[in-house]
């Protein structure tokens, strides 16, 4: 190559600067060795940058260089490669970092392995007796849906135009026992409510008689003892009702009535 | 400048490489105001580049048994060192001072405030070289010589051919010899 052209071609200057490649350091070492004009060009391009730098800055303070060379002498310098004679020793050392630093890492794991599996029995025990709770407040909910559909039927019975309200009185005129009736002349509905009756001899239960056509028909037995709610027992359905009449009568009921233990009657 | 040589380069090399501390006394005496310049220039404040400077020829000491003359010229191998200090300096000082826009705008805005500062300077005289040296030369060599951009990295950044480039940072450096001679 033209040693003119290499000179123009910007390659010294990087070189100089520090920006040539592996490879293009080596060519300017060839070249230099090979081309004395070369060498003094590169020459001529440093000293115009020594120069460049040292006049664009101001003094260096007085004893800057004192400082440095006492501090120097507290350095030693390393004179030729040590870098090999350390290496393996290096090496030993870091295997027993990593290995150090490998059984940490698993015994930290380990730790937090058991810390979250017994974590984990815990969170899945709660899980199971939340869903328990669960199902139980679904139960519960349903009942009190029931509930509140029979006391909604129950009301609706009784607002319905229909209802008579039918008060039964003591056939006895000291007594203050007493009863009320609902009855529905279209649904034939029949409720008992407001009981006022001394309890019953042992054996013995309240019976209510619907009077139709002049003859009694059972209406059920009940009980003094009313139920969580409202104060309402439902009876059997008759239509046709002209009067009702309250009997004591064994347990369970009978199919005709003891007139002689008749305690309350009221027509409709 | 290198006015008194008492040394050869190699035996200025061998010498410091055996340990030489007369030989190291003559290469600071040769490059402490070249390197410094190169610091000033970058970090724009003297007693930072002070410090810069001597942990660079400590630098310089230390490592001096890996300098490499097949890998390129001793003065590139401590420009480098000084370059490299200085720049790693000002970005770690940029981020302690949490500076946003912290960019190589900065640094060439930096370069110019050092130019225009009211300090007083050595010999030649820098407004001689600056009143010679055309403005783009200066821009070209400024970024090439402190900032450690190639010429391609010059090309992009200034968006400018690269042959352009070649020639500018040839011309800038044929220019600073006819003036120092």
């Amino acid at each position: 190559m033209d040693i003119n052209t290499i000179i123009s071609s910007g390659l010294l200057e990087s070189y100089v600067l520090g920006h040539s490649t592996a490879e293009e350091t080596m060519q300017v070492k060839d070249l230099c060795a090979k081309h004395p004009e070369i060498a003094m060009e590169i020459e001529a391009i440093e000293q115009a940058l020594i120069t460049y730098a040292s006049v664009s800055a101001p003094e260096i303070s007085g004893n800057f260089k004192e400082n440095l060379f006492s501090k120097l002498n507290n350095t030693t310098v390393k004179t030729e490669n040590p870098g090999s004679a350390f290496t393996p020793v290096r090496s030993v050392f870091s295997y027993k970092y990593a290995i150090a630093a490998s059984i940490t890492l698993l015994v930290i794991s380990t730790v937090f392995n058991v810390l979250f599996y017994s974590k984990l029995q815990k969170t899945s025990a709660e899980l199971s007796m939340l869903s328990n709770d669960k199902k139980q407040y679904a139960e519960q909910l349903e009942i009190q849906q029931s509930t509140l559909k029979a006391m909604q039927d129950d009301l609706a019975m009784l607002t319905d135009p229909n209802t008579k309200l039918v008060k039964l009185a003591s056939t006895i005129a000291t007594s203050n026992s007493m009863a009320l009736i609902y009855w529905n002349s279209n649904s034939h509905h029949t409720y008992i409510s407001e009981v006022q009756l001394p309890k019953p001899p042992e054996g013995k239960q309240y019976q209510l008689w619907a009077i139709v056509n002049g003859k009694p028909v059972d209406a059920g037995v009940f009980d003094l003892a009313i139920s969580n709610g409202i104060d309402l027992q439902k009876m059997k359905e008759i239509p046709g009702v002209q009067a009702f009449a309250v009997t004591i009568e064994n347990k369970g009921g009978s199919l005709t009535p003891t007139l002689t233990t008749m305690c309350l009657l009221g027509n409709v | 400048m290198l006015t008194k040589i008492k040394y050869t380069e190699e035996d200025l090399i061998a010498l410091i490489k055996s340990g030489d501390q007369n030989a190291f006394s003559y290469l600071y005496d040769n490059y402490s105001k070249t390197l410094f310049g190169v610091i000033y220039n970058i970090v724009g404040n003297a007693a930072e580049a002070e410090d810069i400077l001597q942990n660079v020829f400590l630098k310089i000491w230390r490592n001096f048994y890996t300098y490499n003359e097949e890998k390129g010229r001793l003065f590139t191998w401590m420009l480098n060192i000084a370059r490299n200090s200085a720049i790693d300096y000002t970005r770690s000082r940029q981020n302690k001072m949490n500076l946003k826009n912290y960019s190589s705008d900065t640094l060439v805005n930096e370069i110019n405030k050092v130019h225009v500062n009211n300090v007083s300077y050595d010999h030649i005289g820098l407004k001689k070289v600056l009143t010679e040296l055309k403005q783009d030369h200066q821009t070209i060599i400024d970024l090439a010589y402190y900032k450690g951009y190639t010429q391609v990295e010059i090309a992009q950044k200034l968006n400018l051919p690269f042959g352009t480039v070649k020639t500018k940072v040839r011309q800038a450096i044929i220019t600073l010899r006819r003036i120092i001679k």
